[in-house]
């Protein structure tokens, strides 16, 4: 299993795709973090909570869609030039295989969403003192939870992406999947539950939807039927766990 | 390594054999291979031959445990595919050379190949070194000609120094240097016991190459045995002979109940009797002999006749210049049919810097 980690650890460093989207992960929510630091009027009067939504979580919502095409990138580059064949012919347990992939995978969407956060608010925290502002991880009202739940989200998207991309070979078809379905689908499927119910509590399967609360600074306190961060995480890591077994038990049964 | 740790052939024979056994693969409605029994020998060079969608790549795939098996099963000396425990270290394959990631250095490539099978880092150096490719080994794999794609694929085929190797068209895109050096290697790698299973188009380049064969048709095998009985049962074979006394030397010989056709060139082509008794019978009827040889087939010959019924794709005749269809004849040059194993292994001829060769 270590030499299969090994293995898949050398792949996805010395892909280019791979390495530059890693660098976009990284990269660009600092500059937003910079942006909003920078240009924010009187950073002073604002909350650090607020100021940590605006600079920190805000900005590494796109860390978490990048972690998701690096997990795509994973194993769909290698069906797009048919290296899955190499793969397999090196080592023929595909579980094994699935396996290593998903752990240097999970543990680079995670290290991406830690190097983000950290960097975002490194350099955010930094500009904030210059203008006189303070905002830190520790204060009062800022939600360490949150930046948790965005490393987490980070790895979950990542698996997100590895399981799509396992089930359906394709990574053109499975990185705008990824992008378009809480983006566009479910936000136009929340619209219309809660045309149709009145309420936001039968959105709350909606499971990107929920992901995404789980990097939210927002209390929770279930007041309106939403689960709480620890739930709305399981209901994602549920929702995720089920493509990546779909991606992973067609993978054992189709020809490579 | 071909040999096991007590150094004894037979535990290696019998390691580094492949055997097939009721291989049948369906897509769908379309019956890929049938049925498909064959075992490969160590100690040989054994040519997969067949016309194309006759299922060669398929049965290799099926081999490496990449496409399930529809029914039947194969092993390698006894162990399916999948239970090796380091494959790469018992069977080096190439199935095609595009199977590399373009943006991938041929190093990394290799390097991330090594690692799944606990091999050392120098010996991804020491296998760039043997196919040519060490100078280009920083370079990406896109910025490689065809040929460079299939030494890296041999390569990676020989970077646990298996005692199995299986070649899906080994020749594709390699120079003739490259070739000769292929045919030459694989001659090497079977002169030390190894087991090498090899698919190619090219017939005459298998008949320099292979010593036994595996021929198939429409998924199904239609003949094993080596190269030599398969060119010596299907190829046409006949005594050439030009003479200015070649009416009376063609009636000698029709007596002795041998079948003549004339060519347009003024010469006969005996069948039904060896070369000798023609010499002996034109030396004691005192008829001069402008030419006397024993024209026997090539491969490409044996091989048409052999699957000719099983050809799934067929080309158009030719049109020739009168306007007329015609098929091209059967090549009448004489292909040697078993190359003498190489004495020496040759070095590689080196690849070019800077990109393709």
């Amino acid at each position: 299993m270590i030499d299969a980690v090994r293995s898949e650890w050398i792949k996805l460093r010395t892909t280019r795709a791979t390495v530059l989207f890693i660098g976009f992960a990284v990269a660009i929510p600092v500059i937003f973090s910079v942006l909003s630091a920078v240009l924010t009027k009187n950073p002073q009067d604002k909350s650090s909570r607020e100021l940590f939504n605006n600079m920190v979580l805000g900005p590494c919502y796109f860390t978490g869609f990048f972690a998701g095409i690096v997990g795509a990138l994973g194993i769909g580059q290698e069906y797009r030039h048919n290296t899955i064949r190499v793969t397999f012919t090196a080592d023929p347990r595909r579980s094994r295989v699935l396996a290593a992939k998903l752990i240097v995978n999970t543990l680079f969407g995670l290290g991406i969403g830690l190097v983000a956060l950290l960097l975002c608010l490194g350099v955010s925290s930094t500009i904030l003192n210059s203008r006189h502002a303070h905002m830190s991880i520790y204060d009062p009202g800022v939600n360490l939870s949150a930046f948790i739940g965005q490393v987490v989200l980070c790895g979950l998207f990542t698996l997100a992406g590895f399981g799509l991309c396992s089930a359906i070979r394709q990574p053109a078809a499975a990185i705008p999947i990824l992008l378009v379905w809480p983006l566009v689908v479910e936000s136009i499927l929340f619209g219309i539950i809660n045309s149709a119910t009145g309420s936001e509590r039968a959105t709350r399967f909606l499971p990107f939807r929920e992901g995404f609360r789980i990097a939210n600074s927002d209390t929770f306190d279930g007041s309106s039927g939403a689960f709480g961060r620890l739930g709305a995480g399981l209901y994602f890591g549920i929702f995720v766990a089920i493509i990546v077994a779909i991606g992973w038990v067609l993978t054992l049964r189709r020809d490579a | 390594m071909p040999t096991d740790a007590s150094g004894s052939a037979t535990t290696t024979s019998v390691r580094s054999m492949i055997s097939a056994v009721g291989l049948s693969k369906h897509y769908g409605p379309t019956l890929a291979v049938d049925q498909l029994t064959f075992d490969v020998k160590p100690g040989h060079v054994t040519g997969f031959l067949g016309p194309n969608g006759s299922g060669k790549s398929t049965t290799m795939r099926l081999l490496l445990g990449l496409d399930r098996p529809s029914a039947g099963s194969s092993t390698f000396g006894g162990t399916p595919y999948h239970q090796l425990q380091h494959p790469l270290r018992e069977v080096g394959a190439l199935l095609d050379a595009a199977y590399v990631h373009p943006s991938r250095k041929a190093r990394h490539h290799l390097w991330g190949l090594a690692a799944s099978n606990g091999i050392a880092k120098k010996r991804v150096d020491e296998v760039l070194g043997l196919v040519g490719l060490s100078e280009v080994a920083n370079h990406r794999v896109k910025t490689y000609s065809l040929g460079m794609k299939q030494r890296l694929g041999i390569a990676a085929a020989l970077l646990g120094d298996p005692h199995t190797m299986i070649l899906d068209e080994p020749g594709n895109g390699l120079d003739p240097e490259g070739i000769r050096w292929i045919r030459d290697f694989l001659a090497y790698l079977a002169k030390q016991g190894r087991t090498v299973f090899v698919s190619s188009h090219l017939l005459s380049e298998m008949a320099l190459m292979a010593d036994q064969l595996v021929v198939i048709g429409q998924g199904r095998l239609m003949e094993e045995g080596s190269v030599a009985s398969i060119v010596d049962r299907y190829a046409d074979k006949y005594v050439r002979v030009r003479s200015p006394q070649l009416e009376q030397l063609v009636a000698l010989v029709i007596a002795k109940g041998a079948t003549s056709t004339m060519t347009p060139d003024r010469a006969a082509q005996l069948r039904g009797v060896p070369v000798e008794a023609v010499g002996e019978l034109a030396a004691a009827n005192n008829i001069v002999l402008h030419e006397l040889t024993n024209e026997s087939g090539s491969l490409e010959e044996a091989f048409l006749n052999l699957t000719g019924v099983a050809q799934q794709y067929r080309t158009t005749a030719v049109p020739t210049a009168a306007g007329q269809a015609t098929t091209p004849p059967p090549s009448s040059s004489s292909v040697p049919s078993v190359s003498p194993p190489s004495g020496s292994f040759p070095p590689p001829p080196p690849m070019q810097t800077g990109g393709r060769s």
